[in-house]
Formats: structure tokens, C-alpha cells, sequence
């Protein structure tokens, strides 16, 4: 009699502990993923997307907004399921979700904001180098539907439909984020860059190049410069190539809105950056190689 | 890797500040002379004799150009009164006009025949959306002889821009 309540106490202590375990396990995930870059990005593209809607006909932008995250949340999870994965809570579907939902205009229809979350997320799945994206998954997926389905984009998480003073907020938030992430060259160089070259266009009379200093141009390089560029796995990490990279996005943005699109330039400037970060990190990886070769040789 | 200076970060954003500034000042003259410009230039009067007229009239028109780039209900005003004397009221010829807002500009060619509007063509759109978007307005203006298009639904700046850039060519073409 006393071994059976012993051990009905025994197995009522163990569940107290394993429920106790779960808890804090299921905490301090939540409580890893905000104090993580794509936590605190989330929180802030969340902030600046809910001070983006205040303006007439912003309010479309939330079922635009759901419908992207949702989409990108479902993407990363067959993906996951298809490729045998564990399957978890996708932080970049997430934050893909957030950066699309944002950029592309309330008044897209829905199944082009879905279709362009999930090529966004297909495609990072697809063109990997290792184990990271060579493209910015969201810049991608925009540009495919800017140029297929010329989808438009207001990027309206980047306050482009709002007053000039809110800008505030969206520098505020991006400063917290390149900060967190230390990200600062290739953000201050990029910026430092692109308004040089539109201003030596504007002293060679190039037209339009007045435009891309004004809203919602310069929102939409700001929002890019901040939450966009300084994508830690499709962007450098090392001080002097993010100088070069910001350098080059920006030179490739300015001449593609001079000669190409003024509805994609900064996702094609982003894009060109990305591939030359990947045609770099693939030199590296062999030069490591043959390194390694040489010495077990 | 070891964070960078806040003294770089803040001269780095001094230096951003003042290309912007820079960079804003040097071009603000062009923005706003560029649509009075393009209204100035009636590229190609068929009767020939518009040519002069058209540039007096865009000097006239140069501030009303500068206010429809902030708004577009100034603008709608002589919409009415150009749609009640089209009849009789425009002067053959071809006329451009623009119409500019926070999501970029819209320029267009009016061709004016017989005291009516023949055709119309959107000739530049540096809007943030794409220019298919309005490319079904032109076709509007020219059935309804008229500046007053229907809004496009996801693209009603772009809208304004195209009204505004159809009743500044409108107005340079009245007698």
C-alpha cells in the first residue's frame, strides 16, 4: 500500500515537472525569438506597418498585410513538411510577410500579394548558397511581380502615403534594427551614396532625378536601406564589403532608375548587391578549400 | 566584430544630411519647372501658328502648374467650365500638360481637332505605380470630351495626376 502511494506521488511530482519544464521551455523560446534580429525586426515592421495605415484607403493594408504573413507562414511550413524538416514557428516566413504585406499596395488583389510571398519564399528555398538565401527573398519575390504582373507597390510601411515627418518613426525603428544587427556601414554608405549620385544627376540636369529625393522615393530607400539591405544572411557581415555592398546597391538602384524601372529600382540595385555577396562568399569558400587542401597535402 | 564609432555614425549622417539638403535644393527648381516646361512646349502645332501662343500661354500657366502639384481640388474647378466650352472653346493643336503628387508625375499629350479633343496620350508616368494602371483614362477623355475620368480603383493618385496633367493641357488650349 505505501509502495502504490509513493509511487502515485512520485508520477504526480513528474508531471508537475514536466508541465513545469514545458512552460519555461515554451517561454523562453517566445522570449528567444523577440529578443532575436528577427524578433526585434518583427516588432518594429509591425509598429511602422500599423503607423503606415493611417491614411485615406490605408486601412486595406491590413487584410493585405494578414494575408502576406499567413501566406508566408504556410509557405516556410510546407517547405519545411516537404523537405522532412522539424516543423516550427517560421520567423523568416514572418518577416518575408511583413516586408511584402508592406511594401506591395492595399489595393493589390490578394491572390498577387499570395503569389508573390510565395515565390519570395520558394525561391529562398531554391537559390541557396549552403544553407543561406543568395537573394533577398522578399526583394525577389516583388521584383517577379512588378515585372510579370506589374503589381504596384506603395510601399506604405515605409510612411510614403503619410506626411513627411513621419519619417521619424521609420528612421527611429530602422536605427534600432542596424544597430542590433551592426549594420551601420553598409546603411550609412548605401544612403551616403545614393543621395551623392541623385544629386550629381540633379546638377547634370539628368530628369526625374529630383523624384528619387522625394517621398514616397526616399521612404521607399530608406525602408529598403533599413530593413531590406541589411538581410544578415544576403548581405556581408565584415566591415569593408559592407561598404562595397551599400556602395553598389546604391550606384545599381540610381542607374536603374535612370535607364530601367522607377517602380523596382531599389529592388534591382538590392538584387545585383546580393548576387555580387554571393560571387564573393563563393571565392572565399574556395580559396578555403584549397587552403585546406595544401596543408593535408 | 566590434560596434562603429558613434562619431562615425553621426558624421556618416551629417554627410547624408547635407547631400539630401543638397541634393533636394538643386533639383527642387527642375521638379517644378519641369511640368511648366513640358506645358510651355507645344511640341507640335498643326496649325503651326500655336506655337507662340501655347508659350505665352504655359508662362501664364506656370503657377497654376505649381499649385496642382500639392493639389488636385484646385485643379478640378476649371474641369466644369473647360467640359462646358470644348465645343468651340479649344484652339487646334497639340498641348502638354502634368500633373504631380507625392506618388510621382503624370505627363500627357492633348491633340486638339476641330475644337475637339482627337486624342490623348500619357507620354511620361514616373508615379510609384505602374502606368498600366491609368492606361484605360486617355480612352475617357476623349469619349466623354472631358477632363472628368472615373477614378481608378488602387490607383487614385494616379488618377489625380492624370486629371491634373489633362486640365493643365486643357487650359493652355482654351482661346
Amino acid at each position: 500500500m505505501d509502495r502504490i502511494e509513493t509511487y502515485s506521488r512520485y508520477r504526480k511530482n513528474e508531471t508537475r515537472t514536466s508541465r513545469y519544464t514545458q512552460k519555461t521551455r515554451s517561454k523562453s523560446s517566445v522570449q528567444k525569438f523577440i529578443n532575436s534580429p528577427k524578433g526585434i525586426i518583427s516588432a518594429i515592421l509591425l509598429v511602422v506597418s500599423i503607423i503606415g495605415l493611417f491614411y485615406s484607403g490605408g486601412l486595406m493594408g491590413i487584410k493585405n498585410m494578414i494575408l502576406s504573413v499567413l501566406t508566408g507562414l504556410f509557405t516556410d511550413f510546407v517547405v519545411a513538411w516537404i523537405k522532412d524538416r522539424p516543423k516550427r514557428f517560421s520567423d523568416g516566413g514572418l518577416v518575408t510577410g511583413l516586408i511584402v504585406g508592406g511594401i506591395l499596395s492595399p489595393a493589390v488583389p490578394w491572390y498577387l500579394v499570395m503569389f508573390t510571398v510565395a515565390v519570395s519564399l520558394i525561391l529562398k528555398h531554391i537559390l541557396k548558397d549552403k544553407r543561406k538565401p543568395i537573394f533577398n527573398p522578399a526583394a525577389l519575390g516583388l521584383l517577379i511581380s512588378a515585372t510579370l504582373f506589374t503589381a504596384s507597390e506603395s510601399w506604405w510601411s515605409g510612411m510614403a502615403m503619410l506626411s513627411p515627418w513621419a519619417v521619424v518613426f521609420l528612421i527611429a525603428g530602422g536605427i534600432l534594427i542596424v544597430d542590433r544587427i551592426n549594420k551601420f556601414p553598409c546603411v550609412l554608405t548605401f544612403l551616403t551614396t545614393y543621395m551623392f549620385f541623385f544629386l550629381i544627376m540633379g546638377l547634370l540636369d539628368v530628369p526625374g532625378s529630383g523624384e528619387a529625393l522625394r517621398m514616397p522615393y526616399i521612404n521607399a530607400a530608406l525602408f529598403l536601406s533599413f530593413f531590406m539591405l541589411t538581410d544578415p544572411p544576403t548581405s556581408p557581415a565584415k566591415y569593408p564589403e559592407q561598404i562595397f555592398f551599400g556602395f553598389f546597391a546604391a550606384i545599381v538602384s540610381g542607374a536603374a532608375f535612370i535607364f530601367f524601372s522607377k517602380l523596382s529600382y531599389l529592388l534591382v540595385g538590392l538584387l545585383a548587391a546580393n548576387g555580387w555577396k554571393a560571387l564573393v562568399s563563393k571565392q572565399e569558400q574556395g580559396r578555403a578549400q584549397r587552403r585546406k587542401a595544401t596543408r593535408s597535402y | 566584430m566590434a560596434k562603429l564609432s558613434p562619431k562615425w555614425i553621426a558624421l556618416c549622417t551629417a554627410t547624408i544630411g547635407l547631400a539630401y539638403t543638397a541634393g533636394y535644393v538643386v533639383t527642387e527648381p527642375k521638379t517644378s519647372a519641369v511640368p511648366a516646361a513640358a506645358q510651355s512646349h507645344i511640341k507640335t502645332g498643326i496649325n503651326g501658328a500655336d506655337n507662340k501662343d501655347g508659350q505665352n500661354s504655359s508662362n501664364d500657366e506656370s503657377p497654376s502648374a505649381k499649385k496642382s502639384t500639392r493639389s488636385t481640388e484646385t485643379s478640378r474647378s476649371p474641369s466644369g467650365s473647360s467640359t462646358a466650352k470644348n465645343q468651340s472653346g479649344y484652339k487646334d493643336g497639340s498641348y502638354t500638360g502634368s500633373g504631380m503628387n507625392r506618388i510621382g508625375s503624370v505627363s500627357v499629350s492633348v491633340t486638339i481637332r476641330n475644337g475637339k479633343i482627337a486624342s490623348v496620350q500619357i507620354t511620361d508616368c514616373t508615379t510609384s505605380y505602374p502606368q498600366s494602371e491609368i492606361d484605360q483614362l486617355p480612352s475617357q477623355v476623349k469619349s466623354r470630351q472631358s477632363a472628368n475620368v472615373d477614378n481608378v480603383s488602387g490607383a487614385t493618385e494616379s488618377t489625380d495626376d492624370f486629371r491634373t496633367a489633362v486640365l493643365n493641357a486643357l487650359s493652355q488650349a482654351k482661346a
